[in-house]
């Protein structure tokens, strides 16, 4: 009843969002991007990527081919005016819902906010280069358009939006657990996109207004998305050079709560590190080392009882108390009340 | 036919009243009605446990033994110790802390056949399915005869070099009085020893069974004897053993 409930619910939010991204293509349809007779400035692209990534595969792929035929449908051409088209809108909210299968969802550590963005990048390059090949194919448009007039601008627009919204979108959702790996690369990256993006859209609206050609534009779009993977390779990697330690750190003194010391040896490189992080590492080796000992000498301090009784004595002893009158009355009585009351008893 | 428990020990401070009250409030505490008797005229104390004042009771065992009252009426039911945990009873018959009344049982001591008869009517008039005989420490008459007409011996002891003779001894008379059932309870053990250890060695150098052996704890200290610990620390490793130690002397 449940999962039905559940389905039903997940379906609803697909169409919904669908509907969404098909009228604001539809506004958005008006503004084209330079030299661009098809594709536009469209920010909305971010939709059926969250949807796959929230719900799965297939909710991305309902919610993209959708909204792209509905937003046909909404400016008086048809639903299936370019059906490949909408199959590579499908295929990009497709490809972002893979995220959960490939270790992207939840964003927990570095490894799995760079599998988001290279997940983001495809979604938004293989299904366009599929409908943009498809043009070609069909000798709609020579190769030079198809490369300067449809991929390219569509690529790195759609790219660029999704690197900038996806992850606060996550935030938001709560895919995107604070950690100190995730805190110290989003603090780099949105800095990074933030300033890449205004620089893309500001170039954007300056070949509009100005007479500069297509192909240096898109060209120095690619350069610059060039220039963003690198820089955020370069970040991940610094990022996680930072981040490791305290990671392992963690991880360690979680065992050595746990009683088990044996893993202290994995701070040996840590500790070498000429910085805070190496001292700190260098410390807490030496505390736990310094408490296993302790703990051990303790240990072997466990004391043995040994138990000496003079048996002679106690003969002695016990010969003056059952010897004496008193002695044997009490005997002789507390015998008669047993008796007494095992009689009472059956 | 309820039991009649007696927890002894040789030598004082073994925490011998500490081990009967909390004994008594864990059959409580398992749907028993229990008697307490302090027959540790001599220094009595147990009663501080249970949070009766030295006034509170009107008839103490004195009174009975002198022949002022009926020994019903020295009962006090003491179960609201156990603050609300209590699915049977608690009575306490406690000892007179009076100093001059101390002082004619020392003198005179008092009449055996009298307490044992005691007792026994005790049990019926309260329904008792369990009597606990707090004694005094050593192998006086008193003590003796309470250890005779009991069904069940705790010998309780410390892992300490004043107790070892003495815990032979008693033991040793109380197989003479022929007890149907003995055991040993080595209270307040040091954190540093083995308490398997301890176990196997008390129980081979006495030839007789171990009912628990019970670690030392500052808790029991720091609650210095004003209140029951089964009922403080309900689920503190110590009350766990004793659970054990009970269930082990009944069954």
């Amino acid at each position: 009843m449940g999962t039905t409930r559940k389905t039903i619910t997940i379906t609803g939010v697909c169409i919904a969002v669908g509907c969404f991204y098909g009228f604001t293509n539809f506004l958005s349809g008006k503004y084209n991007l330079p030299g661009c007779s098809f594709a536009e400035l469209r920010p909305q692209v971010v939709l059926p990527m969250f949807m796959g990534i929230l719900y799965g595969p297939l909710a991305g792929f309902v919610s993209g081919a959708l909204g792209d035929m509905l937003g046909y449908a909404i400016g008086g051409k048809g639903p299936f005016f370019a059906i490949h088209w909408s199959i590579a809108n499908g295929f990009m909210g497709l490809i972002a819902g893979l995220a959960r299968y490939v270790g992207a969802r939840p964003v927990a550590a570095i490894s799995s906010f760079v599998k988001l963005l290279i997940l983001l990048l495809l979604a938004s390059s293989i299904p366009f280069a599929f409908s943009t090949g498809v043009e070609y194919e069909l000798g709609r448009v020579p190769f030079h358009q198809a490369l300067f007039g449809f991929f390219l601008p569509i690529f790195i627009t759609d790219t660029l939006w999704a690197f900038m919204l996806v992850p606060p979108m996550m935030q938001v959702a709560g895919l995107l657990i604070s950690r100190i790996e995730t805190r110290t690369i989003l603090a780099v990256y949105y800095l990074l996109i933030a300033t890449v993006m205004a620089t893309w859209l500001s170039s954007i609206l300056i070949t509009m207004q100005e007479e500069i050609q297509v192909e240096e534009l898109y060209t120095l779009g690619a350069v610059t998305l060039v220039v963003l993977i690198v820089g955020l390779a370069v970040s991940a990697v610094s990022a996680k050079k930072i981040t490791a330690p305290v990671v392992t750190l963690t991880n360690v003194a979680r065992q050595v709560a746990h009683g088990d010391y044996s893993h202290v040896s994995k701070l040996t490189s840590i500790r070498n590190r000429p910085d805070e992080l190496g001292t700190m590492a260098a410390v807490f080796s030496d505390m736990v080392r310094s408490v296993e000992k302790r703990e051990e000498e303790l240990k072997q301090e466990v004391k043995t009882l040994k138990v000496r009784i003079d048996r002679s004595k106690q003969t002695a002893d016990l010969e003056k108390i059952t010897g004496s009158d008193y002695f044997k009355l009490l005997k002789q009585k507390a015998g008669n009340l047993r008796r007494k009351a095992c009689m009472n008893d059956s | 036919m309820a039991d009649i428990i007696s927890v002894h020990s040789f030598r004082g401070g073994t925490g011998k009243s500490n081990t009967s009250a909390n004994l008594a409030a864990l059959y409580a505490m398992d749907g028993l009605r229990v008697g307490v008797i302090d027959t540790d005229i001599q220094s009595p104390g147990i009663h501080v446990i249970f949070g009766l004042n030295d006034d509170e009771a009107v008839y103490s065992l004195n009174d009975y033994l002198w022949g002022r009252c009926a020994i019903q009426q020295t009962a006090c039911d003491v179960s609201y110790a156990l603050r609300g945990t209590c699915k049977g009873a608690v009575y306490l018959i406690p000892s007179s802390v009076n100093a001059a009344d101390i002082a004619r049982v020392i003198h005179d001591g008092y009449d055996i056949d009298l307490l044992s008869d005691g007792f026994r009517e005790l049990i019926q008039a309260l329904k008792l399915d369990i009597l606990m005989i707090d004694t005094h420490p050593g192998l006086n008459e008193e003590t003796l005869l309470s250890i005779a007409i009991s069904n069940v011996l705790l010998v309780v002891m410390r892992p300490d070099y004043q107790d070892y003779q003495g815990t032979g001894l008693t033991v040793e008379v109380a197989r003479e009085l022929e007890v149907p059932r003995m055991m040993i309870l080595i209270n307040k053990v040091p954190l540093t020893f083995d308490l398997e250890q301890i176990r196997w060695t008390v129980a081979d150098t006495y030839n007789c069974p171990v009912a628990g052996v019970v670690p030392h704890s500052d808790e029991m200290m720091g609650l210095a004897s004003h209140d029951i610990f089964a009922v403080r620390y309900a689920d503190h490793p110590i009350v766990t053993e004793l659970r054990l130690v009970a269930k082990i002397l009944r069954s």
